[in-house]
């Protein structure tokens, strides 16, 4: 084909307007009556139409102009067609969730319309939901069917309300602070903590969070933090950045349920300790050169305990990051806080992967031993802050799950095998996952020497190969803690899957109903932290 | 834009609450909405976000519609930009997340639709498939220019993008016309960096 110059053409004053109406010049003017009526709707335009209609044949510098314009239009459309068909193939289809949400969101519409009081009662005597990260349930009260009539009376809430309030000062004296840390290996797992506000609002500690993280040439290059509602089966971003950093970790959730506290180390290794809320974002609290910061926990809700080399351990304050106390204590790893007691794993002079605790009431304390060096083991205080568990995966005795006092007295065995603590039913007793012919069992342990355990949930992961990544030997390890997240009160639990074809993705199990939901199908190469559970409102207009 | 056969009964039925038209309608334009997010943000995640926000926002939406009128591709694909417009709102008040909503150099540099654009036409051949500088192309453009160009590519008419994009029918002329020679343009100066 013959290509003319343009720049060969006399100039003409209708060029541009030939190039802003190419695509009304190039429909048949034998439209149809709505597409017609789509030019009637600016008669200047329509007026421009019918004039380069008469004009375009008889000028060659327009005749050419769009002769180009078309070819180029052609080739932008193929172009941008093929990005958008290439870019779909980046993420993973969402058709799925999208589906399940909704057909979830519409029987609940239907069950709500019935007004059914077999469904009321129901869900009053949902288990209470358990705390957050790094927290131990500690029931103010037992729960009984009478609580439905707690909740179905304002004035009698009310009185509640403020008794517990009351109750609450005291009881924060008392509390333990488990802390989490998906970047280290010594440190305590994300669980569940006392939370004296949890029984009285059992029902808000419904949103898990989670973070995603994209590695890319061994950094973290993007990073989104979710709320998962397991209300509705949404996710809601709380945090994103594309900004790169060396790590960030989601270190656990206040005794409240509205903060979470994360740090991130920048590539000119300065790291930041932050505190989300939904009230105030991201508020940056602490800096300090990488190598000098280590893990936090949350010792109550305005106050977190962080780990720092030649520092010692020092205790900030959560919203205005002043040091408030300083203890010079050789931890490797912060585990959790119960009033006056700080457990760690030791550093230094002290046995590293060890278990320690301190008194943080003494100005100068001294470190008493609790267990015998356990690498890669996440500890768990008891609901009433007397026991410790942890599981042994045979690296110094027989593999099973261990209790031992919190001072380190009376260590037995509690059950044999490769299944690891996870977190406390409604009932405080312990809740363990192990694998039982390549399925992953949740189960509950009987609250007294010798009661029989309870399967809860018989196939947490169906079809997944492991929870800890994709198994590349048959003898690896396929339960991790990092990768689960049981809900407060044991009513849900959040998984990070792995699946035999390479993929992994995050899944639900309705611990009461039993059904398990793939929420996020997870492409390569993303990072996945489960810090705990919030009570965080993830409502739009939250 | 090419919709499906029965488009419009899957639409009145899906407002008067069938979860079964809905759901057809989800399997026909989540690959969509999904690439027209991600060509938008390149962001995975948020693309998961929003697409699962888009849907679920329609479906609540629909009983308030009526099925007879609603032209429901736009509507949608109005839903899904203006899901990823709140994001990047929402986003500017974390002052410490630095994200990355298009930026460009806005419209006006591209105001006169001048005819030079057209001088190198034959570099566009076997230029198809080239992504990243495609990427970066739109990177520069103004959010709306992109959005125009993309619904374009996927054969929304004008009158659908001015629905979706909540103009009149006169700009979407106009921004298409220039967002074409922009996104032209920059193709050619990045492709000349670039080599």
């Amino acid at each position: 084909m013959k290509y003319v110059d343009i720049r060969d053409l006399p100039p003409c004053s209708l060029s541009p307007q030939c190039l802003r109406l190419i695509d009304d010049l190039d429909m048949p003017t034998a439209t149809t009556a709505s597409e017609r009526l789509a030019y009637i709707e600016d008669l200047q335009d329509e007026r421009h139409l019918r004039q380069l209609r008469s004009h375009v044949p008889n000028c060659p510098t327009c005749s050419t102009l769009l002769a180009e314009a078309r070819r180029m239009r052609i080739q932008q459309r193929m172009m941008l067609y093929y990005y958008m068909v290439a870019n779909e193939r980046e993420v993973p289809a969402t058709s799925s969730s999208i589906i399940e949400a909704i057909r979830r969101e519409s029987e609940k519409a239907a069950v709500s319309e019935t007004g059914s009081s077999e469904t009321q009662a129901r869900s009053a005597r949902a288990p209470l939901p358990a705390v957050a990260y790094g927290t131990v349930p500690i029931p103010l009260h037992s729960r009984s069917p009478h609580r439905r009539r707690i909740f179905q009376n304002m004035l009698t809430l009310a009185t509640v309300v403020a008794v517990i309030l009351a109750a609450v000062g005291l009881l924060n004296r008392f509390m333990a602070h488990p802390a989490n840390t998906a970047s280290t290996n010594q440190s305590s797992h994300p669980g569940q903590t006392s939370n004296p506000a949890a029984p009285l609002n059992n029902d808000d500690w419904n949103s898990a969070l989670i973070g995603l993280t994209v590695l890319s040439a061994g950094v973290v290059s993007s990073l989104n933090f979710y709320g998962y509602d397991t209300g509705s089966g949404r996710m809601t971003t709380l945090v994103s950045s594309t900004q790169t950093y060396l790590t960030v970790t989601m270190e656990g959730v206040s005794q409240d349920g509205q903060h979470l506290l994360f740090d991130e180390t920048t590539p000119d290794q300065q790291k930041t300790y932050n505190v989300y809320s939904r009230a105030h974002n991201v508020l940056k609290v602490y800096q300090v050169v990488a190598h000098q910061g280590g893990n936090a926990i949350w010792m109550d809700t305005t106050h977190f305990l962080v780990q720092t080399i030649g520092g010692g351990v020092q205790e900030l304050n959560a919203q205005t990051g002043l040091i408030q106390q300083k203890w010079a204590l050789q931890a490797g790893s912060l585990t959790f806080y119960r009033q006056p007691f700080l457990y760690f794993t030791g550093a230094k002079n002290l046995e590293s992967g060890a278990l320690y605790r301190a008194n943080l009431a003494q100005a100068n304390p001294i470190p008493q031993r609790i267990t015998n060096s356990l690498p890669d083991t996440h500890y768990w205080l008891s609901i009433d802050g007397t026991t410790i568990f942890y599981a042994n995966r045979g690296s110094s005795s027989e593999r099973g799950i261990y209790a031992v006092g919190s001072d380190g007295s009376h260590l037995r065995m509690l059950r044999k095998g490769s299944g690891i603590p996870i977190g406390y039913a409604d009932d405080n007793s312990l809740m363990v996952m192990d694998q039982v012919e390549n399925k992953f069992r949740v189960v509950k342990l009987g609250t007294t020497p010798g009661a029989p355990e309870k399967v809860v949930l018989a196939d947490a992961a169906p079809g997944a190969v492991s929870l800890c990544g994709l198994p590349v030997q048959t003898a690896m390890t396929k339960v991790c803690d990092q990768n689960i997240e049981l809900a407060p009160y044991g009513h849900g639990l959040l998984l990070n899957a792995y699946y035999p074809n390479g993929a992994n993705a995050l899944l639900y199990d309705n611990l009461h109903t039993g059904a398990s939901h793939i929420i996020r199908s997870l492409p390569t190469g993303t990072g996945v932290q489960l810090p705990g559970w919030s009570k965080m409102s993830l409502s739009p207009a939250a | 834009m090419k919709a499906l056969d029965d488009e419009s009964q899957l639409t009145i039925a899906a407002c008067q609450g069938s979860v079964e038209a809905f759901e057809t309608l989800v399997l026909h334009y989540e690959p969509r909405i999904r690439r027209m997010l991600y060509s938008l943000t390149q962001d995975s995640q948020l693309t998961q976000d929003l697409c699962q926000e888009t849907f679920l926002a329609a479906y609540r939406a629909l009983p308030r519609m009526k099925g007879e009128e609603l032209h429901f591709a736009p509507w949608l694909y109005r839903i899904a930009l203006n899901q990823l417009r709140s994001e990047w709102r929402r986003r500017k008040h974390v002052t410490w997340v630095p994200f990355s909503p298009p930026q460009g150099y806005g419209d006006d540099a591209f105001d006169e639709p001048g005819e030079d654009y057209l001088e190198c036409p034959e570099h566009f051949e076997e230029q198809v498939g080239q992504r990243d500088l495609i990427q970066r192309v739109l990177a520069r453009l103004p959010e709306a220019s992109v959005a125009c160009l993309l619904l374009d590519a996927e054969g929304f008419s004008y009158r659908e993008i001015a629905e979706t994009l909540q103009d009149s029918l006169s700009a979407i002329r106009s921004r298409l016309s220039r967002a074409r020679q922009a996104f032209q343009q920059l193709y050619t100066k990045l492709e000349q960096e670039g080599r």
